[in-house]
């Protein structure tokens, strides 16, 4: 093969990686010195190149995509100063994202489509898709979200490198302090209003939740759900619009020190938001079903697991309230001995 | 040295060498060159460069005004002469002070620590 034919070849390759605008000037600044490199070996044999030394020349140079991606800009949508809260976001939120898809996928299964057996309603596959489909949209939103933060995030840099910020201001290593604050509050706040925003539009914008499958008749939401799941939908939305304005509060510093009071009020209406949905054992109601062709004994065994699994979650949530609390307890009587010693 | 102290090795060699080549280039140009030329000026005085990092260095170190590059025939074909901007000598000049002042504090550490030793 040619000299010029292993350039020109090499060089078409590059150029296709090359940022357009640059492409020509690029191009021409490589192939000079590339020929150059060929002709000053060639002076140093006293001969014409071989194929394989041209090759290698052109190898040596590397892979037109590594040599191509030297040139462009360096891009990222969420750099290292936001990724933090991206990330702590992300762990927050997702948990709460899931636990309520399947909530509403299980209810929506059970009262769906009217004259319908609940194995029929049951596809598998429409579930799986629809619960990726969920996830990716939820993760879609939050990066698409927090790369706008990175964009006019100006404020955030200069709040982090100006030259007279304050040692003192830190928080006090202290291991009872730590769970005497928030470990994030931007991120909490952040994560707080994204998660109330996507509670009160799924119910009108369905595609929040199933994505594509929305549009499935199996998984719409149903009108004709029982009063109980009305009253803890709109349990959840007031809770958690206690939380974000809690979050909020947080962020001032003279704030903090009420940290612990109002987690703990936040860990008990919690937990007493789902003792609330214990009250009944119906929790799917004739009314709902009309023309069902479901029995009795299917009824209570579906309002059987439903109550089982609620007092599960009960039992849960007060044991890590009570390790939490027994946790601050050691940590303050450990932190008390040592101040006095 | 197990493959890992290597590896270790290599990036810490990698980021040592990052700078070091940005200060060597700039003082290469104080005399005008194109890339093919400025690679073997400096792999002459020992300082091997690739290629694919010396070209895209070139570019940038020019973006950020420390260059001034022109196109020009030499030995019958077109080049690119880079040479150092009057803001790029400055800027040398700054970096060389700090290179010395580096390389004087850690003989110092070094003296020191084979007079304890």
């Amino acid at each position: 093969m040619a000299a010029n034919d292993l350039l020109d070849r090499y060089l078409f390759a590059v150029r296709r990686y090359l940022p357009a605008y640059h492409q020509d000037d690029l191009v021409a600044e490589l192939s000079a010195n590339l020929r150059s490199q060929m002709d000053d070996k060639q002076e140093q044999l006293g001969r014409p190149l071989t194929e394989d030394e041209q090759v290698d020349v052109v190898r040596r140079h590397g892979h037109p995509i590594l040599v191509a991606a030297r040139y462009q800009p360096q891009h990222s949508l969420i750099g290292p100063e936001v990724f933090p809260f991206y990330w702590f976001t992300i762990k927050r939120v997702l948990p709460w994202v899931v636990g309520i898809w399947l909530l509403v996928t299980a209810v929506t299964i059970i009262f769906g489509s009217q004259g319908v057996s609940i194995a029929e309603r049951i596809n598998v596959g429409q579930i799986i898709t629809g619960f990726f489909g969920a996830i990716f949209q939820f993760l879609a939103w939050m990066t698409a979200g927090f790369a706008l933060l990175e964009f006019f995030k100006g404020h955030l840099r200069h709040e982090f490198t100006r030259p007279n910020w304050d040692p003192r201001k830190l928080p006090k290593a202290d291991p009872v302090a730590e769970h005497n604050g928030p470990h994030h509050p931007y991120a909490d706040a952040i994560a707080g209003a994204v998660f109330l925003a996507w509670l009160l539009a799924f119910p009108h914008f369905p595609v929040l939740m199933f994505g594509p499958y929305a549009t499935l008749h199996v998984l719409k939401i149903g009108l004709d759900l029982p009063t109980i799941w009305h009253q803890f939908y709109w349990l959840v939305v007031v809770f958690n619009c206690i939380q974000l304005v809690a979050r909020i509060a947080l962020l001032f510093r003279p704030v903090r020190r009420y940290y612990r009071a109002i987690e703990t009020v936040l860990h008990l209406l919690g937990i007493g938001i789902v003792a609330s949905l214990l009250r009944t054992h119906d929790y799917i109601g004739q009314a709902t079903f009309g023309g069902s062709p479901m029995s009795p004994q299917a009824v209570a065994t579906v309002n059987s697991s439903i109550h089982n699994g609620l007092l599960l979650v009960l039992i849960v949530a007060i044991a890590k309230f009570l390790w939490d609390t027994a946790q601050w307890l050691r940590l303050r009587a450990a932190s008390q001995a040592a101040a006095r010693t | 040295m197990t493959e890992a102290i290597q590896s270790v090795f290599e990036n810490l060699r990698l980021e040592l060498r990052r700078g070091c080549l940005i200060l060597a280039v700039l003082a290469q140009l104080r005399e005008e060159h194109y890339g093919y030329t400025l690679r073997k000026t400096l792999a002459d005085h020992g300082i091997d460069i690739e290629e694919s990092t010396l070209y895209p260095l070139l570019r940038r170190l020019e973006t950020q005004g420390l260059l001034l590059s022109e196109w020009r025939e030499h030995e019958k074909r077109n080049k690119r002469f880079y040479r150092l901007s009057p803001a790029g000598a400055a800027t040398l000049e700054q970096l060389l002070v700090e290179w010395e002042s580096i390389n004087s504090s850690i003989h110092q550490v070094l003296s020191t620590n084979a007079q304890e030793a």
